[in-house]
């Protein structure tokens, strides 16, 4: 048995560190210390008891309650079995997660799913900013494991991204796959430009042909864009490309979507094995896919 | 014992361990599966002279496949991993590569691992791309028709050769047909291959020869020209012998399939001219396995 832990409304406002509350380590302590956890927050320590409403959960399932927006690192370093957050989570969620599963039934901060290794999240409302990318404690970002988020996503997913899987179902702002190093993305709702500055490998997978840009030249010349974001989300200009997008057939498209098949949202439709696909960034070399898909019947 | 009137000899057939691995290969369609299947395993009869022997094991719906199109499973053994590995390189590359629209996958699970895709990404020139889906690893590799996917690596087990049962007829033509029903009964069994051409060998072979350094030579107990000047084992009126070589995952396999081949041979019983079933016995000179056919067929 493991606990439900609700938290306090005097603490939802305290930015918390949730990194200690692992299955493990309830686990390694009788029930009776659960309350003695120590987490900090706001630059302080607390005992898990003062800021949690602490009662038993599922089996082999840990569950956060109540307005968890301030609380961050929740599931950090998660390793096996579940964790079911009801309600909003704060940033991190998930960092150097390897294995097991997430459920996050609100929103999510910024930070979601970085340095994931394994195992499975599942956002059902947004994610903030850098989803999938690198955090403070490491240059790479996701590689391994997949991200399903079902609303909207922030800036800059999937920057530094090495391996994994990234599914968007609503829309994605700007700056996606920023220095990319492989992986895959699908989005399906609108995305947002600029996309891709510095990619070097992976896989963005468009499912939706409204979602081409009309300035794609048609003449097998380089797509270039030179307005990319800086950190602080200002336009700075800076000169990369991908090739225009070519009719291909790709093999490996049934198989990256046998993966993610239960995870596709209800306006999914059959795609036309004919792909479109530009590689890039070319201005650094790279050979990352962007693949544009067509309804079957188009 | 006897079944129809044919005589069940009381003996038993030898086999020998080896090594094996089961691939899949798709295609658009299920004519490019085949012909990539039957050219992967041309030349693929004996381990002695082939290095490795290899068959068609069965196809495989689209809805079973990794992507969901037409597959054929294949079996390949050899005396080491390593040969094997070498000779599946160099069969895929050769003969699946080569063939438009197909790619080629694992088909079997296991701890022991060959490389597939491994070695022949090179062909890709530096333009291949790797994509991990859950556990497994695939290798996309630019070719003129679109990609050729192909997994890293294929499991590999321990298997076994040689196994077998001969049938004894008045005629060639009567052998020839009783071949011919075994066959299409064994087409039916999972994890067997009848690597010989139409699945029957006519020269059948004993241990050792009289020249130095042959391994094998012709089994002139069996064969009817012979039969006045050696210690022939054909009984009377016998004018025709073949046999049926099977190799299989394991020993449960290649017994059944004994069984349904040795049932359906005798199932038209004299009317083919049959007299005798038996089994290819060396004295224990062979290999460990012992099938003993009335243990089989009881």
């Amino acid at each position: 048995m493991f606990p439900r832990l609700q938290i306090k409304s005097s603490a939802s406002a305290l930015h918390l560190d949730a990194s200690p509350l692992t299955l493990q380590h309830f686990s390694s302590l009788p029930k009776a210390k659960w309350s003695n956890i120590q987490i900090s927050g706001n630059g302080k320590s607390f005992a898990l008891g003062d800021l949690f409403n602490i009662s038993s959960g599922p089996s082999q399932t840990l569950v956060f309650s109540g307005d968890l927006s301030k609380t961050h690192y929740i599931g950090c370093h998660w390793q096996s079995e579940e964790l079911i957050v009801e309600g909003d989570a704060g940033s991190f969620l998930g960092e150097f997660m390897s294995g097991g599963r997430i459920l996050v039934k609100g929103n999510a901060g910024h930070h979601v799913s970085c340095c994931q290794k394994a195992g499975t999240i599942i956002v059902q409302g947004n994610v903030g900013d850098y989803a999938a990318g690198a955090s403070m404690r490491s240059r790479i970002g996701m590689r391994g494991g997949l991200l399903i988020v079902e609303g909207h996503c922030g800036k800059w997913l999937a920057m530094r991204m090495r391996r994994g899987t990234v599914v968007i179902h609503g829309q994605t702002a700007a700056a996606v796959a920023t220095d990319m190093l492989a992986g895959t993305l699908i989005l399906c709702g609108a995305v947002e430009k600029p996309i891709s500055c510095g990619m070097r490998r992976g896989t963005i997978v468009f499912s939706s042909a409204l979602q081409r840009p009309k300035e794609i030249p048609e003449d097998g010349q380089l797509w270039l864009f030179n307005e990319v974001l800086d950190r602080q989300g200002k336009q700075i200009s800076r000169v990369g490309g991908f090739t225009s997008p070519d009719a291909v057939e790709l093999s490996m498209l049934p198989l990256l979507f046998s993966e993610i098949g239960a995870h596709l949202p209800d306006t999914w439709r059959p795609y036309s094995s004919r792909v479109y696909r530009s590689l890039g960034d070319r201005s650094v070399s790279g050979y990352g896919e962007l693949i544009w898909l067509f309804p079957k019947s188009q | 014992m006897r079944i129809n009137e044919v005589e069940i000899e009381d003996t038993f057939a030898e086999a020998f361990p080896m090594v094996a691995t089961r691939v899949i290969i798709t295609a658009a369609d299920r004519f490019w599966a085949r012909r990539a299947a039957e050219s992967m395993t041309g030349f693929a009869t004996s381990v002695i002279g082939c290095a490795c022997e290899a068959g068609i094991e069965r196809e495989i719906e689209p809805e079973q496949t990794p992507d969901q199109r037409p597959g054929i499973a294949v079996l390949l053994f050899s005396f080491s991993a390593q040969e094997l590995e070498k000779q599946l390189v160099r069969r895929v590359g050769q003969c699946v590569l080569t063939c438009p629209s197909t790619s080629v996958f694992s088909g079997l699970d296991s701890d022991k691992q060959i490389s597939m895709g491994k070695k022949l990404r090179y062909f890709g020139d530096g333009y291949q791309i790797s994509k991990k889906v859950g556990e497994r690893r695939y290798w996309r590799i630019p070719v003129m028709d679109g990609e050729f996917v192909c997994e890293q690596s294929t499991g590999c087990t321990k298997a076994i050769g040689g196994g077998n049962f001969l049938v004894l007829s008045e005629s060639l033509s009567g052998a020839l047909r009783a071949c011919e029903s075994a066959m299409q009964a064994m087409r039916f069994v999972r994890s067997v291959i009848m690597p010989f051409p139409g699945g029957v060998a006519r020269s059948g072979s004993k241990v050792g020869s009289k020249y130095k350094g042959l391994r094998a030579s012709t089994n002139d107990a069996y064969c009817p020209s012979l039969r006045s000047i050696t210690s022939s084992k054909l009984p009377p009126g016998v004018h025709a012998a073949l046999e049926v070589v099977i190799d299989g995952l394991n020993q449960d396999d290649v017994k059944r399939a004994m069984r349904t081949g040795i049932q359906a041979a005798c199932e038209a019983g004299t009317r083919y001219g049959l007299r005798c079933v038996t089994g290819g016995n060396y004295g224990g000179k062979l290999g460990p396995y012992h099938f003993h056919l009335r243990e089989i067929l009881q």
